[in-house]
């Protein structure tokens, strides 16, 4: 047996144990699982965790039974959970138990729960709850995924151990560097529950043992408190290899752990940084199989976020109103977002926080700024698709209780038709009671937990299909580029007395209101080339964005297609149902995102290619009316902050709709004939209508619009910015010019695309490729 | 010169006195960690932002003062309180006047505490401020914002704070209601920090680091402590300075029934024994049953 330098892996018998010593429900570890995974070299044959037998079985016949596996990506819902009876309580106990006997005269199981819990500190049951931030469910999963054994190595019945509260660096500080992170912390992770634990450690380094006799390389995880006892175990050749006993799977033995569904306000203390982080990483997590390979540790995941979802914060809930109609509250909101944003960066230094959690930016927001606000705040934060109560098939929840006596103590209730228990909630570690305590009170449960049935009309899942992400990120990304490039051309009137030049002409209204001031001054109007940058609070303007890359007028066998969104998949997301009930009736069904000219192109590599299962369109040019965001809960925002008027909308869209509206405006300024009017041109026209104040062009070198397509936009009010297409990367443009149209299926409950396997293999790009590049305005992380 | 004497732009100026809280006796903190630290992060200046103004907001008795004898002593920094009431005025915010008991001078200038903590970069703590009248916080506007300085008319100098100066006010919850203070206050004042009552087992700990000689007879105690308090308020949990005060009294019950079963004539008292729960019983009574809630 030999260890070699790194502290997590372990050769025993000529096997090698790799081992993700962590902190639990942090994704820097439930990253690692997943590159150890994914990597070729490192691919275990076996998974190992630190749960029981039967419990890691319970959760892996779940999780097969949700569809994880080998031949397809799938999310996994938030959140579910495993509860389990508990048997033992610690020998130390048993003195005071006695004695709590004869004061009560009652036998222990007839004491209420909270009696035990506060004298003995022991609860009737204790949960599992499978967040996909946990390394342990990573692991699981990946079993799944890759079809390896997973093999539970903990003791199946204990008492609860005691958890106490250690000091170590922030779990965000071990993103790409966990070996390091566990060398340097374990020394402060040793004080555990002296009294089960080491019994603990003993089992799961022998059954480890039998494991790694069978197993040539192998997966295991554990707390990091735990890995350095089951390390010297392993060394030590004293120490016989234990079997796992294989009745784990008997159903008998799976129905003492009963599936529940968590309440939101307990979920969240168990998803990372916050809930959408958490969603994030389940949605851009790599298959082992199909992605082969590890999400890269600068994906946005991983990054600061917490400046992203204050601004977002901040346009949802100073949005609607102008400046000077705030009320006093909201007034004082704003002078105080500053400080607000200085506060959650100094509270997660003090808290030695590598990035700030959802507990300092809520904690901080809490003591700066309005309830509204907050509300406001929480409710970007439980922005993701939770688990409904009683879906699933799984009747019982796992709900906060009200906490009553037990003041500070998080007590939760597992229900069911049979029963109703009451339990403790042990935290995180690194968590104080207090946070969770508070998360509890103050939380707003989403409305799917207080059974209002927003659903009317019925969800569909459909199979057709769709661009490819990355191209929607590209897309995404250049259009944005192109409206900030372009503000930056803008010209601004200003108004300056008059001194020796009368430049634009004199300044009417100035000049009157200085005279009737009394004051002899005239003024003068001038434009000026200011440098503008993208309002961030304002996202919709500039668009559309049409894109033109060629100039030639020829159509040859081009034509145009309408790229669309389906409006009723976004009325489950809709705030307020019945508004856009009422716009989908008044305008239609169908969305028209993006309008692309072109030809589809058949003798394209990729196309031939066995597991591309699409089509290619390759673009002349194409008008960008909406962002495609990778959810239909950004587009149902998308539509509610812009009121359905930024894009068209029929049931039946189509491009000779546009054209037929295009055309009776152009009729209305010029006799020009129509077939002499440009594709170019027309295309610009089909848009300008679902301008706001402007809308942005690229064109060609050397290519001008028409007159007429100026007026036109004049006459609606609006103005176009036109930059070149030489400002872009000659290789984003080329790439963007392609559309691979490809199979997937819309996963409703997930609100996101799941593609067939092999399509990243036969594009060549990785599912987050350009994802970094998707401006902050339209992302989802 | 003696410490308490400052020259200020050639004036002689008498400086207000830090208060130790080491030397009143303070007994360490229990929890509020979480508390500390978010009034620690608003004390972090930031390079276009001066340092934040925290609000204390809480029940009496929950240990809003303790945090910040706490706070104070973490920092090292000497800690000047200036107690909020209505007869407050502006300038008592800044610079007093009296009567000189030097012979040679007619009168002395006295800095309040909260000039004295600009000018020596220590800690300005004003409690109770809701109780303040409005017109006597308008000092405190300048002192708040990025301006940090403080203009006294009386001494007609501006006192500009030292970078070290840190400012921190509490309130009960009942004073800030009805708009106490006014808004130019209001919203200099933040993070605005409820300090909620303490948790069940960090006041077993207090109780039984404050009397270390009820430390074997705890256990029992603090069980009918609980049972008596479920009974008398199940909703609302008992503050610190509540539970502090019964348990001292249950304490100085136990300790005059001693000196009763003395023997008379003699000075012999009983040992101290640790008081019984029937002591408790009494005490609770008298403190909360006879008087009602929240009367300590």
């Amino acid at each position: 047996m030999s260890n070699d330098f790194s502290p997590c892996e372990v050769k025993v018998f000529g096997s090698t144990l790799h081992a993700v010593p962590s902190v639990h429900f942090r994704i820097a570890f439930a990253a690692e699982v997943n590159r150890i995974c994914n990597e070729t070299k490192t691919r275990p044959e076996a998974i190992a965790v630190e749960l029981g037998p039967v419990g890691a079985e319970a959760v892996r016949q779940w999780m097969t039974e949700l569809g994880i596996g080998q031949s397809h990506r799938k999310h996994l819902p938030i959140m579910l959970g495993l509860v389990k009876r508990n048997r033992y309580l610690k020998p130390s106990m048993r003195r005071r138990a006695e004695a709590l006997q004869r004061e009560t005269g009652k036998l222990l199981d007839q004491i209420p729960d909270e009696v035990l819990f506060s004298e003995l500190g022991f609860s009737r049951r204790s949960s599992l709850l499978l967040s996909p931030s946990d390394s342990i469910m990573e692991a699981i999963r990946c079993g799944c995924e890759l079809g390896i054994p997973v093999y539970g190595v903990d003791l199946e019945d204990m008492a609860e151990p005691e958890q106490k509260t250690e000091l170590f660096q922030d779990p965000g500080s071990a993103i790409g560097r966990v070996t390091d992170y566990v060398q340097f912390n374990q020394e402060f992770t040793q004080a555990n529950d002296e009294e089960i634990d080491p019994r603990r450690e003993l089992t799961m380094a022998a059954r480890l043992k039998g494991i790694l006799e069978r197993h040539s390389r192998v997966l295991f995880t554990c707390g990091m408190a735990h890995w350095k006892r089951v390390q010297d175990h392993l060394m030590t050749p004293s120490l016989q290899s234990a079997q796992i006993d294989m009745s784990s799977s008997d159903p008998a033995k799976l129905l003492q752990y009963q599936r529940v569904i968590v309440d939101p306000r307990i979920a969240i203390q168990f998803l990372d940084r916050s809930p959408l982080i958490t969603k994030l990483y389940d949605r851009w997590r790599a298959h082992p199989l199909i992605n082969k390979k590890p999400m890269p540790y600068d994906h946005p995941v991983f990054q600061p976020y917490h400046q992203h979802l204050l601004r977002k914060t901040y346009r949802r809930y100073f949005k609607g109103q102008d400046h000077g109609n705030w009320d006093r509250i909201k007034r004082q909101d704003w002078s105080a977002s500053t400080a607000l944003e200085h506060l959650v960066e100094s509270h997660a230094q003090v808290n030695m926080h590598s990035q700030p959690t959802f507990y300092d930016i809520y904690t901080c927001a809490r003591s700066m700024m309005s309830q509204n606000f907050c509300i406001n705040l929480m409710e970007i934060f439980m922005q993701i698709p939770w688990q409904k109560p009683n879906s699933m098939g799984v009747s019982a929840s796992l709900e906060a209780a009200n906490s009553g006596i037990t003041w500070g103590k998080q007590i939760v209730r597992s229900n069911d038709d049979d029963e109703d228990d009451l339990f403790q909630l042990r935290t995180n570690p690194g968590q104080s009671t207090t946070d969770s305590f508070m998360a509890h009170k103050e939380i707003e449960v989403p409305d799917v937990w207080s059974k209002k049935d927003k659903d009317a009309i019925k969800l569909i899942s459909t199979s057709h299909y769709h661009s490819w992400i990355p191209w929607d990120n590209l897309l995404g990304a250049l259009s944005w580029d192109a409206i900030c490039q372009s503000k930056k051309n803008e010209y601004v009137k200003t108004s300056e007395e008059f001194s020796s030049h009368i430049l634009e002409g004199i300044d009417m209204k100035s000049t009157l209101r200085a005279q009737a001031r009394g004051e002899e001054k005239y003024f003068v109007t001038d434009s000026k080339h200011v440098r503008v940058s993208a309002d961030p609070l304002d996202c919709t303007e500039g668009l559309p964005v049409v894109w033109l890359f060629d100039g030639q007028d020829d159509i040859g066998n081009c034509n145009y297609e309408c790229y669309t969104q389906n409006l009723f998949e976004t009325l489950r997301h809709a705030r307020n149902h019945d508004y856009f009930e009422r716009q989908i009736r008044q305008f239609g069904s169908s969305a028209v995102a993006v309008v692309p000219f072109g030809k589809k192109i058949n003798d394209d590599p990729i196309v031939k290619h066995p597991q591309f299962d699409g089509h290619l369109f390759e673009m002349r040019g194409m008008a960008f009316f909406s962002p495609l965001f990778p959810t239909y809960q950004q587009f149902a925002h998308w539509f509610a902050k812009t009121r359905f008027k930024r894009t068209p909308i029929n049931d039946f869209p189509s491009w000779y709709r546009l054209r037929s509206a295009a055309l009776t405006e152009i009729t209305a300024i010029s006799k020009i004939d129509e077939d002499a009017i440009r594709w170019q041109d027309m295309l610009v026209c089909a848009a300008i209508p679902y301008a706001g104040q402007s809308l942005t062009v690229v064109t060609p070198p050397a290519f001008e619009l028409a007159p007429f397509v100026y007026r036109m936009a004049a006459r609606m009010g609006k103005s176009i910015r036109v930059i070149s297409l030489r400002r872009f990367p000659q290789k984003d443009v080329q790439r963007m010019r392609k559309i691979y149209m490809v199979k997937g299926m819309f996963d409703v409950e997930a609100d996101s695309i799941e593609y067939k396997p092999g399509i990243g293999n036969a594009l060549g790009e990785d599912i987050n490729l350009y994802l970094d590049r998707v401006p902050n305005q339209w992302r989802y992380f | 010169m003696s410490t308490n004497i400052f020259e200020l732009n050639s004036k002689i100026v008498q400086v207000s006195q830090p208060f130790q809280p080491r030397e009143a006796g303070r007994v360490n903190l229990v929890g509020r960690t979480n508390e500390c630290r978010m009034v620690l992060a608003a004390w972090i200046a930031q390079p276009t932002l001066p340092p934040l103004a925290p609000l204390l907001v809480g029940e009496p008795g929950v240990g809003k003062n303790q945090l910040v004898y706490e706070l104070a002593r973490y920092t090292n920094k000497p800690l000047y309180i200036l107690q909020g009431h209505e007869d407050v005025t502006a300038e008592d915010l800044t610079c007093a006047v009296r009567f000189s008991d030097n012979k040679d001078k007619k009168m002395d200038y006295i800095l309040s505490p909260l000039a004295t903590a600009m000018l020596r970069g220590g800690i300005c703590f004003i409690d109770e401020i809701g109780k303040l009248r409005p017109r006597a916080l308008a000092p405190l506007a300048s002192v708040l914002d990025e301006r940090r300085y403080l203009d006294s008319t009386l001494l007609g100098e501006r006192i500009h704070a030292d970078p070290g100066f840190r400012f921190i006010a509490a309130t009960n919850t009942v004073d800030l209601s009805h708009d106490a203070l006014p808004e130019f206050i209001h919203s200099r004042l933040r993070p605005l920090i409820e300090i909620e009552p303490p948790p069940r087992d960090e006041l077993e700990i207090i109780v039984k680091e404050r009397f270390t000689r009820i430390s074997r007879a705890s256990e029992s105690l603090l069980k009918r402590f609980w049972e008596l308090w479920a009974e008398f308020s199940p909703e609302i949990p008992p503050s610190p300075r509540e539970t502090v005060y019964l348990f001292g009294l249950t304490l100085s019950l136990a300790d005059e029934e001693a000196g009763e079963d003395a023997k008379p004539g003699t000075s012999e008292v009983k040992s101290l024994l640790p008081p019984k729960k029937r002591h408790l019983e009494t005490a609770f009574e008298q403190l909360f049953q006879l008087r009602g809630l929240h009367n300590v």
